[in-house]
C-alpha cells in the first residue's frame, strides 16, 4: 500500500514537473513574436535559471534567435547595458561590438568585467555613404578619396564653395548619437583613425592635440542635432536630404537602403563593427547559441567574422571621444 | 467645409467586419468656408471592443487621422498586435499639434473635454516635442521614429509663380520677405491687378506649418541655415524683418485648412489671385489642393474637381523644414509600461514597407526609405519630388521657445471686435449650476490675455431691448482701443454681463462689419468676433431671407479684390441652438472661418482657436 502511495506520489511530481517545463516551452515561443529586429524588449523572457543575454539594439537579431533557443534575453542601447553595469547588475553574456565591451571597467579594480578573449560573431564594415552626384563633387575636392579627415575638414561649408552646388546647402555630415548608438560611437573611433591614420592614438594625445579638437569640433558640431534623435542617419539622407554623407555600416546599408543603391556612393573607411559575444569569466554560452546568433546575423545583414579589419582605436579612446562630443552639445 | 469625421469599426463575431465612414461636425456643402469644431470625437481604429488588450490611445495630428485610422484598423486584432501578455490595442483621436503640446505641458487635464491623456502622441514635427520639454522642464518625449514626411513649401497660384520666374529662377523666405516689403507688390512684376502681396500662414503656437514658416523667417533674417540662436532672435535688425514679412499676412489661424478653403472658394469666384499670393503649407497640401480637395478629407459622395488656377509649391532655395511626423511613446506619469510595449509593437507596424506605402496615397513621403517616393508626389500635381535639396537645421529646443516668444511681439497687430451675445437662452444651464453666458464670460475673458499689448479691441453687447429706451439691438461697451490699456477693465465688463431678451443676428453682424470697416487700418487685422447662442430674432420673421441676403452681399463686397479693405467676421456657434449654417455663411462671406461650439463646455478652447487667427 505504501509502495503504491510512494509511486502515485512520484508520478503526480513528474507530472506537475512536465507540465510546468510544458509551459515553459510556450512562454519561451510565445514572447519572440512581438519583438521585431531593431527595436528593444525591456522586458526579458521570464525562464529561470535560462541563460541570461545582453544585446545591443544593433545586434537585436542575435538576441531574437537566443531568445527562441530558450534564452533570456534584453535588447537594449549600449548604454543603458553599461548603466545597468555601473548599478552592479552584471549581464554574463554581453553581444555588443568589440572594443563597446571594453568600456565596461570594473572601477575597483580597473579591469574589464568580461573576459579578455569575446567570441566572434558575424561583422560589418564601417561605410560612408552618399549620393552620388555629391560624392562625386565632394571626391574631386578631397582628391578622390572621401573620408572623415577631409569631410571634417569641409563640414558645415557651402557647396557652392567646395565643388558643388549652391541648393544643396551645406555639407552636413551625419552618424547616429555616440552616446545612445554603439555604431555612432565607433564611427567616432573612425573618424579619429582617419584623422591620425592609425588606431594606436591615446586619450592623452587626443585631449592634447589642439589641431584635432578644432577639426573634431568642426565635424561634429555641423551635424544638425536632430539626426541624432532617428533610428538610422541614413534616414536623415535618405528621406530628406538632412546630411549629405553618413558614416553606418554595411549592415545598416542594406536594411535601410536597398532601395536606394543605385543613387548611392560608398566607401570603405578602414574600420569595421565586430559583433561579439562578451561573457563574464564563468559564463559559457552553449555552441548552439552562437550559431543561432551567428545565422540570424547573417540573415539579417551582417557579414561572417572578418576580425583582420577591425581597425579601431582602444576602448579608451573611444570613452574620451564619447566624453568630448558630449561636451560639445 | 467637411472636416470631422471617422471610421467606425464594427467587429462581428471577434472578426473584422467592415468599415464606415461618418461624419460629424459641421455640415457641409461643396467646398465651403472652413468649420472649426473643438474636440470632435474624431477618433478612428478604437470603435471595436478592445476586449482585454492593452489600450494604446494616441493623438494624432489631423493630417494624418485618416492614415492612422486605416493602419490601427488594420493592426487592431491581427498577429501584429499580439504580445508576450495579451494584445495592443490602438485607439486614434485627433489633436492639433499645438493644443496637444500645451496640454502635455500641463499635464493633460480634464481628459472629459480633452480626450482621454495619449500614450502616444504624433504631432506634425518632432519640434514640438522640444517645445513640451523644454516649456514643462521634463523629459515627457524622447527620441523617436519618423512615421512619414512632408516638406514645408511657399504654396503660390501658378501664374504668380510664372510671374516670379519660378523654377527656373529659385524662390527663398527672402524672396517672400522682399515682396512682402515691397510697395509696388505685383506691380513690380507687371500685375497691378493683383494688389499687394498678400502671406498667409499659420500662427505658429497652434500650427506646424505656421511653426516652420516662423524659424524659417528668423533663419531668413540672419542669413543663416542653422545655428539660430537666442541672440539672433533679440537682434533689431532681425525684429524688423520679421515684423516686415508679417505685416504681408492676411491673418493667422490655428490650420491651413482655413486658407486652402478659402482660397478654393475665391478661385470658384474667379478671386483667387487677390485673396492670397502665397501661402505656407505643407506639399502634402498642394496636392491635396490641386486634386480639388481643399482640407484633404473626401466625403461620402463627394467629387472632387480641380481648381481652376493650380498652386505651384516653392521649395525655398534656403532648403526648408520637414514635419516628419514623429511616434513619441511618452515617459508621462499616466503611461504604464506595458502601454508603452503595446505602443511600440503599433510602431513597429506602421514602419513596415507594405504600411509606408499607404502613406503615398495621403500625399505623405514614408518614412522609411526602403519605400521610395512617387505618385501622387510627381510634377503634375505641382509638386516636385527631387525637391528640397536641403533642409534648415530645426533650433534647439531653448530657442524654438524663443522663437515664439520673439513672434509673440513680432507678429501682425490685430483690430478685433468682440460681439457677445446676452439673448436669454444664454442664461440657459450648460451644465451643472453654470450657465452658457457664464462659461463664456469665463473664456472671453481668458482670451483677452492672448492678446499682445498693442492689439486693438473692442467690446460689444448684442440683444434686444438694450440701452436706457430698450431701443437698440447692441452696446458699445467698449470702443476698440489698445488692449492694453483696457485689458482689466473690459474683464471686469464681461463678468458683469447678464442674459436679457432677442437675438439680432443679422443686423448685429451687420453693424459690426461696417464699424470695423469704417474705422479699418490696413497695417493690422481687421476682424470680429462673433458669438452667439441662437437664431436671427428680432421680433420680425417676414424679412429675414432678404436681411441675410443683403448681409452676405454686404459682407462679401469688399473682401476681395485688388483694393479690398477686408473685415473678416469669425464666427462661434454657442451650444445646440445657434444658426450654425447662418453663421458658416456669414464667415464665408469674409473669408473668414467660422467656430463650433456646440459643446459649451469647449467654449475656452474654442476662444483660444479664435484668437489664434491675430
Amino acid at each position: 500500500m505504501v509502495a503504491k502511495r510512494l509511486a502515485a506520489l512520484i508520478a503526480a511530481v513528474a507530472l506537475i514537473i512536465g507540465a510546468v517545463a510544458l509551459r515553459r516551452s510556450f512562454d519561451g515561443r510565445s514572447s519572440a513574436s512581438p519583438v521585431a529586429p531593431g527595436t528593444s524588449d525591456p522586458a526579458q523572457t521570464a525562464a529561470p535559471q535560462a541563460l541570461r543575454i545582453v544585446c545591443i539594439s544593433e545586434l537585436a537579431a542575435a538576441c531574437d534567435a537566443a531568445r527562441a533557443e530558450g534564452a533570456a534575453t534584453t535588447i537594449e542601447s549600449f548604454a543603458d547595458t553599461l548603466a545597468r553595469i555601473e548599478a552592479g547588475d552584471i549581464p554574463p553574456i554581453w553581444v555588443t561590438f568589440e572594443r563597446i565591451n571594453g568600456l565596461a571597467v570594473n572601477p575597483a579594480t580597473n579591469q574589464s568585467y568580461f573576459a579578455p578573449t569575446t567570441i566572434a560573431l558575424a561583422s560589418s564594415q564601417l561605410l560612408l555613404v552618399a549620393p552620388i552626384e555629391r560624392a562625386t563633387a565632394f571626391g574631386d575636392l578631397c582628391g578622390g578619396a572621401n573620408n572623415w579627415t577631409c569631410i571634417g575638414k569641409n563640414a558645415g561649408k557651402s557647396w557652392a564653395d567646395i565643388g558643388g552646388v549652391g541648393a544643396w546647402g551645406r555639407l552636413i555630415p551625419g552618424h547616429a548619437d555616440p552616446t545612445r548608438s554603439a555604431v555612432g560611437l565607433l564611427m567616432l573611433g573612425s573618424a579619429a583613425a582617419s584623422y591620425y591614420g592609425a588606431v594606436d592614438m591615446n586619450q592623452a594625445q587626443i585631449n592634447g592635440d589642439l589641431e584635432f579638437g578644432l577639426w573634431f569640433n568642426r565635424l561634429e558640431s555641423s551635424i544638425p542635432k536632430n539626426v541624432f534623435g532617428m533610428s538610422s542617419p541614413l534616414d536623415a539622407m535618405l528621406t530628406r536630404k538632412l546630411v549629405s554623407v553618413v558614416g553606418t555600416t554595411h549592415a545598416d546599408l542594406a536594411q535601410r537602403a536597398s532601395a536606394q543603391l543605385p543613387s548611392l556612393t560608398t566607401t570603405f573607411t578602414g574600420q569595421t563593427a565586430a559583433a561579439v559575444a562578451a561573457t563574464v569569466p564563468d559564463a559559457a554560452l552553449p555552441d548552439e547559441i552562437i550559431k543561432a546568433m551567428t545565422d540570424a546575423l547573417i540573415d539579417a545583414t551582417w557579414d561572417p567574422v572578418n576580425p583582420e579589419n577591425l581597425a579601431l582605436p582602444s576602448s579608451g579612446v573611444l570613452r574620451t571621444l564619447r566624453d568630448n562630443w558630449s561636451n560639445l552639445l | 467645409m467637411r472636416h470631422h469625421r471617422f471610421l467606425a469599426i464594427f467587429v462581428a463575431g471577434g472578426l473584422v467586419a467592415g468599415l464606415a465612414a461618418c461624419s460629424t461636425g459641421g455640415s457641409k456643402v461643396g467646398n465651403s468656408a472652413p468649420d472649426v469644431s473643438i474636440n470632435s470625437p474624431d477618433i478612428g481604429g478604437g470603435g471595436a471592443d478592445p476586449g482585454d488588450c492593452t489600450v494604446v490611445d494616441m493623438a494624432v495630428s489631423s493630417e494624418k487621422i485618416a492614415v492612422l485610422t486605416e493602419l490601427a484598423t488594420n493592426f487592431n486584432g491581427s498577429d501584429d498586435a499580439k504580445l508576450a501578455d495579451g494584445c495592443a490595442f490602438i485607439k486614434i483621436a485627433k489633436k492639433a499639434s499645438g493644443a496637444a503640446a500645451q496640454l502635455l505641458i500641463d499635464g493633460w487635464p480634464d481628459p472629459e473635454a480633452n480626450g482621454p491623456p495619449p500614450v502616444v502622441w504624433s504631432p506634425a514635427a518632432s519640434a514640438w516635442g522640444g517645445i513640451v520639454n523644454e516649456r514643462s522642464k521634463k523629459p515627457i518625449t524622447g527620441t523617436a521614429t519618423p512615421f512619414m514626411l512632408t516638406p514645408l513649401v511657399i504654396a503660390m497660384p501658378k501664374p504668380m509663380a510664372d510671374a516670379l520666374g519660378y523654377p527656373a529662377t529659385p524662390v527663398g523666405f527672402a524672396d517672400v520677405a522682399k515682396l512682402a516689403n515691397s510697395p509696388e507688390g505685383w506691380a513690380a512684376y507687371g500685375h497691378p491687378e493683383w494688389g499687394p502681396f498678400r502671406l498667409g500662414k499659420t500662427n505658429p503656437n497652434f500650427s506646424t506649418s505656421g511653426l516652420n514658416f516662423t524659424i524659417a523667417e528668423y533663419y531668413a533674417a540672419t542669413g543663416k541655415t542653422n545655428g539660430l540662436t537666442r541672440e539672433d532672435l533679440a537682434r533689431a535688425d532681425v525684429r524688423e524683418f520679421v515684423g516686415n514679412v508679417e505685416s504681408s499676412v492676411v491673418h493667422y489661424g490655428d490650420i491651413t485648412m482655413t486658407f486652402l478653403n478659402n482660397w478654393f472658394r475665391a478661385d470658384t469666384r474667379g478671386t483667387a489671385l487677390t485673396y492670397a499670393s502665397a501661402v505656407a503649407i505643407e506639399e502634402k497640401s498642394v496636392i491635396d489642393y490641386n486634386a480639388g480637395n481643399p482640407d484633404g478629407v473626401i466625403d461620402p459622395g463627394e467629387e472632387p474637381r480641380p481648381p481652376k488656377v493650380p498652386l505651384v509649391a516653392i521649395y525655398p532655395s534656403e532648403g526648408t523644414l520637414f514635419s516628419d511626423n514623429p511616434f513619441f511613446i511618452l515617459n508621462a506619469d499616466w503611461v504604464t509600461p506595458e502601454e508603452q510595449t503595446a505602443a511600440k509593437a503599433f510602431e513597429t507596424f506602421v514602419q513596415r514597407p507594405e504600411n509606408q506605402a499607404k502613406v503615398l496615397s495621403f500625399g505623405f513621403r514614408p518614412g522609411n526609405p526602403q519605400v521610395a517616393v512617387a505618385a501622387p508626389i510627381v510634377a503634375a500635381n505641382g509638386v516636385d519630388p527631387s525637391q528640397p535639396q536641403a533642409e534648415l537645421e530645426v533650433p534647439s529646443p531653448s530657442v524654438l521657445t524663443g522663437v515664439l516668444d520673439a513672434w509673440a511681439n513680432d507678429r501682425k497687430a490685430a483690430r478685433v471686435l468682440l460681439v457677445l451675445d446676452v439673448s436669454g437662452s444664454m442664461g440657459d444651464s450648460a451644465g451643472g449650476n453654470t450657465t452658457k453666458l457664464e462659461l463664456a464670460q469665463q473664456a472671453a475673458s481668458s482670451a483677452l490675455n492672448l492678446f499682445k499689448d498693442d492689439d486693438e479691441v473692442g467690446l460689444w453687447e448684442f440683444s434686444t431691448d438694450l440701452g436706457p429706451a430698450q431701443d437698440q439691438e447692441y452696446l458699445e461697451l467698449l470702443p476698440v482701443a489698445r488692449i492694453g490699456d483696457q485689458r482689466e477693465k473690459m474683464q471686469s465688463i464681461i463678468s458683469g454681463l447678464f442674459p436679457t431678451n432677442g437675438t439680432p443676428l443679422y443686423s448685429v453682424s451687420q453693424a459690426a462689419h461696417d464699424a470695423m470697416k469704417t474705422s479699418y487700418d490696413s497695417t493690422k487685422i481687421n476682424a470680429v468676433v462673433f458669438l452667439t447662442d441662437g437664431v436671427n430674432d428680432d421680433g420680425e420673421t417676414a424679412d429675414d431671407q432678404d436681411q441675410l441676403a443683403a448681409l452676405i452681399g454686404s459682407l462679401r463686397s469688399g473682401t476681395e479684390g485688388g483694393g479690398s479693405t477686408p473685415v473678416r467676421v469669425f464666427t462661434i456657434s454657442y451650444g445646440e441652438g445657434a444658426d450654425k449654417a447662418t453663421l458658416k455663411r456669414i464667415a464665408e462671406a469674409t473669408n473668414a472661418a467660422a467656430y463650433d461650439a456646440t459643446n459649451p463646455k469647449t467654449i475656452d478652447q474654442v476662444l483660444t482657436a479664435v484668437v489664434s487667427n491675430f
